[in-house]
């Protein structure tokens, strides 16, 4: 069982980048008559965020990095190592993470490292960094994002209302204070077919098979990580799921019996924005909430794609959260 | 199953549509992918219950999606 715990270490800062073009789906074509109202009660997404081929994953990671370091009054000089994770790379050969490093004027000793995964990758990439962090490496960033919307098919329903396109930073350091991190990561292939892009087609997702998949799974992995780290769930201050959609994350909630004011949303201004929603929400959410959110036991979960899931149990304070970026 | 069951599980269901639902709302057929999601939830939550998408396909009616679910129940 990938049940696990990571000591001294602790996140420094969130960041986050979106495009600049904004689309609702209030005014969307792709519905008939009231569709569109039916769908956004629904899943609680309207405004979504479109590259537009653009811009890639990476200039948002890299953008929200830059800031990030800015912000921390980190030098770039320090940074032990970088994570990229996206399933929208630059290119296939080779990974976009030395790419990053070097716009991002890191220095050579950093180890640079690609991991391709959706919606569960911010979980992932946080545990792979923090357990790097916890030996003698001292500061990392983890960037994840994805410009999903890239490899859609415009008239496909099930899908175009629903994404959205961001990047992300993490910035973790080791830290000689008592902190742990706990980790319950899970994978089942058996439904890589639920979502999937098959070579030179668009991405598809089986939607009634992925929502399965998510009623069933999350809240017992949740439920599972808060014994294993002596957390109770009533002791949670902040929810924070990958925001796949209202219905779903409500029942999660529900299931959890977590109150609604504990749980971060931010659906309705960025939608499903894959792998950078749980930074991305963090983000939007502490720059409303600041004082509240400055301290606090946060549950973070990630679950899509894979079919892969996670679920982390962390106590973060003191943390740098610049305002989201436009690009 | 008893008729009370049933009649409870329709309610559950009937919950799930619009106000102008159509006259066909028993058969699955007639249910948009969107209906089919809140109907897994309201079944999940009521129920404890998780219909999959393969027992969407199998049941034609909503008594035969009572009778997976109560299948699944015992």
């Amino acid at each position: 069982m990938a049940l696990f715990s990571v000591d001294n270490v602790r996140i420094a800062g969130i960041s986050a980048a979106i495009p600049k073009n904004e689309v609702r789906n209030e005014s969307s074509k792709i519905f008939k008559e009231d569709e569109a109202a039916q769908f956004i009660s629904t899943t609680g997404i309207d405004a979504r965020r479109i590259s537009g081929k653009k811009l890639s994953a990476s200039d948002l990671c890299t953008a929200s990095a830059a800031q990030l370091l800015d912000e921390l009054n980190w030098s770039t000089q320090d940074i032990d190592i970088l994570i990229f994770v996206s399933q929208t790379p630059d290119q296939t050969i080779p990974g976009t993470a030395t790419a990053i490093q070097h716009k991002l004027g890191l220095p050579k000793t950093c180890m640079s490292l690609d991991i391709n995964q959706g919606c569960s990758g911010y979980v992932y990439g946080l545990s792979v960094l923090a357990s790097l962090l916890s030996g003698q490496l001292k500061k990392g960033l983890l960037l994840v994002g994805d410009t999903i919307t890239d490899l859609l098919d415009p008239a496909d329903k099930s899908v175009v209302p629903v994404f959205s396109d961001a990047g992300t930073a993490t910035a973790m350091e080791y830290s000689d204070e008592k902190s742990t991190m706990y980790f319950n990561l899970q994978s089942d292939g058996s439904g890589k077919s639920a979502i999937e892009q098959l070579p030179g087609e668009f991405m598809k997702m089986k939607g009634l098979e992925v929502f399965n998949f998510g009623l069933r799974e999350v809240a017992p992995n949740i439920k599972a990580l808060s014994l294993f780290s002596k957390t109770p769930i009533e002791s949670i201050d902040y929810l924070l799921l990958h925001q796949a959609n209202l219905l779903l994350n409500e029942s999660i909630r529900k299931k959890l019996a977590i109150p609604k004011d504990k749980t971060l949303y931010s659906l309705n201004k960025y939608g499903n924005t894959s792998n950078a929603s749980i930074a991305l929400t963090f983000a939007d959410s502490f720059n409303s909430l600041k004082s509240a959110m400055n301290e606090g036991t946060f549950c973070l979960s990630g679950f899509g794609v894979g079919l892969l899931w996670g679920s982390c149990i962390v106590k973060i304070s003191h943390i740098v959260c610049p305002e989201i970026i436009e690009l | 199953m008893t008729a009370l069951e049933l009649i409870s599980f329709k309610q559950t269901i009937k919950e799930e549509f619009p106000e102008n639902f159509p006259d066909d709302w028993e058969l699955i057929s007639s249910w948009s992918s969107m209906q089919m999601l809140l109907i897994m939830t309201a079944i999940d939550d009521q129920y404890k219950v998780l219909i999959s998408h393969e027992d969407f396909k199998q049941a034609t009616s909503v008594e035969e999606l009572f009778e997976i679910t109560r299948q699944k129940n015992n």
